[in-house]
């Protein structure tokens, strides 16, 4: 066993001896302890960037679609001009919330407890009692919803971001953008969600979700183990699922935290791999693939029409996705309910240009394999840590994030910190290195070195 | 006379469809999953909505639709491999296998169409207690197409199951309903 320290509290030198990513090793403290999730929701959920929605959730004016920043809710809005609000979804009398749908579209948002009415910029309009009680001398102008300070849009995807210190969210994003193309920017148009959403819940910390979002490649073949053998055709040979451990690629990391877990560097491997033998739904899609490649070649040039494609990724902190694995791409968000428990959101993102055709091919390709056959074991393990990391000995260890050591550099094609393989932990340390620098600074986290 | 809007079915194929269910519901409690596959006809559509809040005046499309996004969404074949799936040891998931029971209740014959076929609606009640500890409870609705068969007495053409859960309150849904 490790020696710990068994430290409970969130002091930065706390923190530094829990988390330590150039020897690789992380406390289980950091999943379990409960002032560390405070902290956590105060340093980190206040402070980063965090995913609010799609573009095509929210069309028209006073479309609005609700979500959470960290554990607030939150309204996100199409205003008239045309730009996004993000409101602190709280009556500013007593705090009740102004609008329970999860999408719609309103005029005005209403407080059921009293009646205070707030439009769709969060301006109060009306309150009851108004000149017999307030004497009409409320302020109304003071009294509006909280909005979030900071809304900025990258290729479709609404960021909020609470810290006024923070950097542009193109700027935050880094390298990230550049690979995030990959998923938001293949074709004219750009992406759209495919209504409907998965809302799971799981008594597990947020950060298991993330950081296997970030880096986990390594589980795929153990932890997913049951799903090429469901898919074997006994006519035709077994996706050999190891491959995927040892097909050509790369892993990326961002000095801002955010990583691609794994990409393929030639998609012409991809295209050839996988269930793409017997299922009709993939094959429909690999051939949209196929047909779009050189349109993805003339707007994001060949290194990225060639790849990276297959890739689970992280913005840091909670903003998931896949993109192109298995047939489909999905984008999704880690929301925090204490350290204990979190909700798991996810929807399906396709091509807006794609045929009818392809998007429902990729639809149903997403519900059989990423959010279906292979989700359901992801949430065992999620919940599995989370039960015997609550001992009190369990806590103190320190899990090892050594999975290759020291092999990252510059790349000469791919931005950013690169590992020259598809499976290592260096995302995961890259994750929790960022993490520590948000949890044990005073104000926004500066990057001072590369 | 009295006359109900409601149909009024033959007891006899009120029972029969009733012991079918409870039939269905046995072999999944009792993991046949196997045996529980044949039961759907091969052109079967096993569809679950997701299922979201809507503002009053959008009430009746809380659930999502047909080409969206739901909890599920298969064919023959993709259940098909949901089925190898439950049935490897390698399905962490449901390894050790769950406690499951499905209470199957307010069987409704609502329409009885040409060429044997019949709309039934149904409530269910599936309780999962799962390692040491865990408890799910999931409840819903299934409305299925059900058409004779000389066989297996009844297949199962078509099952929209709503589940009355927004966040799906459980960490995955590694069981049938």
């Amino acid at each position: 066993m490790h020696k710990s320290s068994g430290l409970s509290d969130a002091s930065p030198a706390a923190l530094e001896q829990l988390v330590d990513w150039q020897k690789g090793t992380v406390s289980g403290h950091i999943f379990v302890d409960e002032s560390i999730y405070e902290k956590e929701a105060e340093q980190v959920f206040l402070r980063s960037w965090l995913y609010l929605g799609h573009e095509s959730q929210i069309m028209h004016h006073g479309d609005f679609i609700s979500t959470y920043m960290g554990a607030d809710s939150i309204l996100v809005v199409r205003q008239r001009d045309g730009t996004v609000k993000g409101l602190l979804n709280a009556c500013r009398h007593r705090g009740m919330g102004v609008c329970r749908a999860d999408s719609g579209n309103a005029s005005t948002f209403v407080c059921p407890f009293h009646g205070w009415t707030y439009d769709t910029a969060g301006e109060l309009r009306s309150v009851p009692l108004l000149k017999s009680g307030y004497e009409d001398k409320l302020d109304k102008s003071q009294w509006g919803l909280m909005p979030v300070p900071r809304v900025e849009i990258y290729k479709g995807l609404i960021f909020g971001c609470f810290d006024l210190d923070a950097p542009s969210l193109l700027e935050y994003l880094g390298d990230m953008a550049w690979y995030l193309d990959c998923l938001l920017d293949r074709t004219e148009g750009g992406t759209e969600v495919i209504g409907g959403a998965h809302k799971m819940r799981i008594n597990g910390n947020w950060k298991l979700a993330a950081e296997q979002f970030a880096g986990d490649n390594y589980h795929t073949v153990m932890t997913h183990a049951s799903v090429p053998g469901a898919w074997s055709d006994p006519d035709k040979p077994m996706p050999e699922f190891v491959d995927l451990m040892e097909q050509f690629g790369k892993q990326f990391v961002s000095r801002e935290g955010h990583s691609v877990a794994g990409f393929t560097v030639n998609t012409a491997n991809q295209l050839r791999s996988g269930i793409a033998t017997f299922s009709k739904d993939v094959d429909i899609v690999l051939e949209y693939y196929r047909q779009s490649r050189k349109q993805v070649a003339n707007r994001l040039g060949e290194e990225r029409a060639n790849g990276p494609a297959t890739g689970a990724g992280n913005v840091f902190p909670n903003f998931t996705y896949l993109n192109m694995v298995m047939g489909a791409s999905s984008i999704g968000v880690v929301h925090p309910h204490g350290p204990n428990q979190f909700d798991w959101w996810r929807w399906g993102i396709v091509d807006k240009s794609a045929s009818k055709e392809v998007k429902a091919a990729m639809v149903r390709c997403l519900h059989t394999w990423p959010l279906g056959m292979a989700d359901a074991d992801d949430g065992e393990n999620w919940g599995a840590i989370q039960t015997s990391i609550k001992g009190p000995l369990a806590r103190k260890l320190m899990f090892n994030y050594q999975l290759g050591m020291g092999q990252e550099g510059a790349d000469d094609q791919y931005p950013g910190r690169v590992y020259p393989g598809m499976v290592s932990e260096l995302p995961q340390r890259y994750f929790y290195r960022r993490w520590l620098e948000y949890m044990t600074s005073e104000s926004w986290p500066d990057i001072n070195d590369t | 006379m009295f006359r109900s809007k409601i149909l009024q079915p033959d007891p006899v194929l009120q029972i029969g469809i009733e012991q079918y269910y409870y039939h269905e519901a046995e072999l999944l409690d009792n993991h046949e999953y196997s045996r529980w596959f044949d039961l759907f006809a091969t052109d079967t559509h096993y569809w679950m909505p997701s299922q979201a809040n809507r503002l009053f005046r959008d009430r009746g499309t809380e659930a999502s639709v047909e080409g969206e996004f739901g909890l599920f969404d298969d064919t023959k074949t993709t259940l098909g491999w949901r089925v190898k799936q439950l049935n490897s040891m390698t399905h962490w998931a449901e390894n050790p296998r769950s406690r499951t029971r499905h209470l199957i209740s307010n069987v409704r014959i609502k329409t009885i169409l040409e060429d044997d076929e019949y709309e039934v609606w149904s409530n269910f009640i599936c309780y999962r207690n799962r390692l040491q500890d865990e408890v799910d409870i999931w409840a819903g609705e299934r409305q299925d197409l059900l058409c004779a068969d000389a066989e297996q007495g009844w297949l199962i053409k078509k099952r929209k199951i709503i589940l009355d859960q927004n966040v799906v309150l459980s960490k995955n849904l590694s069981v049938f309903f």
